[in-house]
């Protein structure tokens, strides 16, 4: 009897273990997947002007010399490794739809030829010195009828061209104005820019505006973008959707901006969920006063503002006097935003000291306000408050990007990631700070090519890049 | 092996599995064709203590699977303009297994009578259960059909339970019973539609939240009443049977508590055979005898704008929506057998 309950045993481990194996029971397949060839080779041989459509081949070089369309119900296709050289301040005007499909491995440009960047931090930086901001081209224009603007691993370089007396019309401006890097027009259309790059626009980056539309901005590296004024991510009514794991370093006014202005019967509230971004040295060559340096809520947008990490911009979060009091933003909308700051003008202006503003302190931010707003601090109408508590109080630990700033370099000084690594230390006090119990809005359909890729949660650790390696892929 | 009481049978069996389909659909279907394979280590463990010659207990595990069927894997589409919904294929199904542990009392009086008593406990990885799905398979625009049923694995499902088996004659006369309960789980996301405007706006919000519910298909309360006659003499064998089963969940919905449910139900039939001579047999059945319908509802208050939509048709708006009735009335079946 002894004997055989022993084998019993044995055969019951044997079991377990046989179960325990992975590949046992794993169905495998191999199913049928219809590859469309590409549409229309587009030829490099000769400069595009003109109206365009097909494919932009894998790996080429393409020069376009006048400005090119790509019409209502067409669509332009561009390869991995592709590369678009604009010439004679050219824009890409896109009426129909754009695929700029490139992978990390071979990413596209969209670009220019014969610039030099200038991206190490040099003291007493001096941006009209910069070729960044040379506005070489019109950038990509998304028209009232553009149904698709998708862009992944794509580089945009050197955009902020005068736009011209047959481009102004599409963006409501005038033929002076300088162009964007990306503007978006439809609220019927989507648009998605994932793990791409803006480097050196004259204005904004990228502005959804006109009758709006449906985004999905996920990490996505921004560096020096507007010259004297511009933000980066510029939201009118309109425009809802996500943006998240984004990098921002050295841009003029704010990094990320939502304002309902321009809204209109049929036009949706504004709209953003702005959660995972790191912002570094915003605000700096803004010309003009009170503006934001960081993310700027204003004129009834709505929105949520989780787990973003602000080092050196020169305003905090700022929510205007017209966010409606009490009833959205201040219901638990933001918090858990980490600020660093070098200085005491910085301190000072982490709850923006400017007519309108009316940040609500919230506990959750790091450091917590409580910790060097005094007692009586009042956010409407808001008053000046010594932040000396503040300064250089939680250093965010960054792999490679020492702070205090050393070098003697001032904030304005580094306008670009060049050789620093923004990744965090194992150590770093973002890790683990998160906020995640909310959700992205989710407003572009999910498809390797046609939509989004997938829609990241809110990261558990505070800023773009997670120490588990998910969120931005830059580094 | 065998010691004098207790027999031990153990195993191993494995299975490769390797499925092919083709269709005709064009080139540009995605899935047009397609190979599943898998391959399956069962295991088995059968412990059988003889208490006497009467009686047994019995211990076993045992490791399954069942495969998806052959239609399901394929990547059809049929539109709605037949059924009330659109439905598909489901190639990326993966396949079922369960780890099955039973154990079992055995008695056998003598003749064909016995008594058969057991608790049993499954685990089954990736039951197959058919929802809706608001995507089509072959990828692409759904157009405007936002609800194909879709076969499709949710998780993992429990169940555990007991069965009773009897079965007694006199004579030429006989019962058989049985009954079987099973209490079975199976936790998956569901959507949950809320309006709250502080969240949203513009819209409404959805929220991914858990449920657990029952497996689909699986009855909690199952039983049959059978009573017999049988005499091999005159070659006359004929039977009435009663099977009784529980409510079920008829239908996943991807909504949070929306399941369709299907009603408890009876039904008796009767059948019988009569040998005429030596190698014609007469036989007949008669099914459904009780003319039993079955229900289909949804375990939610009919509610419209805050009031009970009180419509003729619903009948108990308070508790349920009634969705559906089969009805299927008495069936006839008798034909003349000649075997050789």
């Amino acid at each position: 009897m002894k004997k055989a309950l022993h084998l019993i045993f044995i055969l019951f481990g044997l079991i377990a273990l046989l179960n325990g194996c992975k590949k046992n029971h794993e169905d495998q397949y191999d199913l049928y997947k219809y590859i469309p060839p590409p549409p229309k080779p587009i030829s490099d041989a000769t400069p595009l002007c003109g109206s365009i459509s097909g494919t932009m081949l894998a790996g080429k070089t393409y020069t376009v010399s006048c400005d090119i369309y790509v019409n209502p119900g067409d669509s332009l296709i561009i390869e991995p490794g592709v590369r678009v050289n604009f010439q004679n301040s050219a824009g890409l005007i896109v009426q129909g739809n754009l695929f700029s499909l490139g992978t990390a491995v071979n990413p596209i440009y969209l670009s220019v030829s014969g610039q030099t960047k200038t991206d190490a931090p040099s003291i007493n930086y001096i941006a009209s010195k910069d070729s960044a901001f040379a506005g070489k081209w019109k950038g990509v224009i998304g028209d009232k009828t553009c149904k698709y603007l998708i862009l992944k691993w794509t580089h945009i370089e050197y955009a902020g061209a005068l736009l011209g007396n047959s481009v102004a019309p599409l963006l409501g401006l005038a033929a002076t104005d300088n162009s964007y890097g990306i503007f978006f027009s439809n609220s019927a259309g989507y648009f998605v820019f994932e793990d791409s790059w803006i480097y050196g626009t004259v204005d904004d980056a990228i502005r959804v505006a006109g009758s709006g539309g449906k985004f999905a901005i996920f990490r996505n590296t921004f560096e020096k973008c507007g010259k004297t004024g511009g933000d980066v991510l510029n939201v009118k009514a309109g425009g809802t959707g996500d943006m998240a794991y984004n990098l921002f370093i050295g841009n003029a006014t704010n990094a990320l901006k939502a304002s309902n202005a321009g809204s209109a019967p049929g036009i949706e509230n504004c709209n953003v969920h702005i959660y995972n971004n790191t912002l570094i040295n915003g605000g700096w060559r803004q010309t003009k006063s009170g503006r934001g340096g960081s993310i700027n809520f204003e004129k009834l947008a709505y929105g949520k503002c989780f787990n973003n990490l602000m080092v050196n911009c020169r305003w905090g979060l700022r929510l205007s006097s017209d966010i409606p009091d009490t009833s959205y933003l201040y219901n638990k909308n933001y918090g858990y935003n980490f600020y660093w700051a070098d200085s005491l003008s910085v301190a000072n202006q982490i709850f923006p000291y400017t007519p309108g503003a009316v940040t609500k302190p919230v506990a959750t931010d790091i450091p917590n306000p409580a910790s060097y707003l005094p007692a009586n601090y009042a956010y409407t109408p808001c008053v000046a408050y010594n932040g000396a508590p503040a300064v250089q109080a939680v250093d965010p630990q960054f792999f490679n990007y020492t702070l205090p700033v050393t070098g003697g370099y001032r904030m304005q000084d580094i306008t670009a990631v060049n050789n620093f690594k923004l990744t965090l230390k194992a150590t770093s006090p973002c890790i683990g700070k998160g906020f995640t119990n909310f959700t992205p809005l989710q407003l572009v359909p999910v498809d390797a090519k046609y939509g989004v890729s997938f829609y990241p949660p809110p990261g558990k650790d505070i800023g773009c890049f997670q120490f588990d390696g998910s969120g931005n892929q830059h580094y | 092996m065998a010691t004098s009481k207790l027999q031990v049978l153990g195993g191993v069996r494995i299975e490769y599995t390797n499925q092919h389909y083709n269709t005709a659909a064009p080139e540009t279907y995605n899935l047009k064709y397609g190979r599943i394979w898998y391959t399956d280590v069962l295991p088995s463990l059968h412990l059988k203590y003889e208490i006497n010659k009467k009686q047994n207990i019995r211990l076993s595990y045992f490791n399954s699977l069942v495969r998806p069927g052959f239609f399901e894997i394929t990547p059809y589409y049929l539109d709605a303009t037949e059924d009330q919904y659109a439905a598909q294929g489901n190639p990326t199904l993966k396949h079922t297994t369960a780890d099955n542990f039973d154990l079992r009392y055995e008695l056998f009086p003598g003749g064909a009578d016995q008594v058969l008593a057991g608790v049993f406990y499954k685990k089954i990885d990736n039951p197959i259960e058919t929802s809706f799905y608001n995507k089509l398979i072959t990828g692409g625009n759904s157009g405007t059909s936002t609800a194909i049923l879709t076969p499709q694995n949710f998780g993992n499902a429990t169940n555990y339970g007991f069965e009773l088996v009897a079965t007694k004659y006199f004579g030429k006369f006989g019962i058989n019973a049985n009954y079987t309960y099973t209490h079975s789980a199976i936790t998956t996301n569901k959507n949950y539609l809320f309006y709250d405007t502080t969240l949203n706006p513009n819209r409404g919000n959805t929220k991914v939240i858990d449920q657990t519910r029952p497996m689909q298909g699986q009855a909690n309360h199952i039983a049959n009443v059978s009573l017999l006659v049988k005499d091999p003499k005159i070659g006359l064998d004929v039977q009435l049977a009663f099977v009784y089963t529980g409510e079920k969940l008829a239908q996943v919905s991807s909504y949070y508590e929306l399941d369709t449910w299907q009603s408890p139900y009876s039904q008796l039939d009767f059948s019988f055979e009569k040998r005429i001579i030596k190698h014609l047999t007469f036989y007949g059945k008669i099914n459904n005898l009780t003319n039993s319908k079955t229900r289909f509802f949804v375990k939610q208050p009919y509610v419209l704008e805050n009031t009970l939509n009180r419509i003729p048709g619903q009948d108990d708006p308070e508790n349920s929506i009634f969705v559906q009735r089969d009805v299927y009335k008495l069936s006839f079946l008798a034909g003349l057998r000649f075997k050789l």
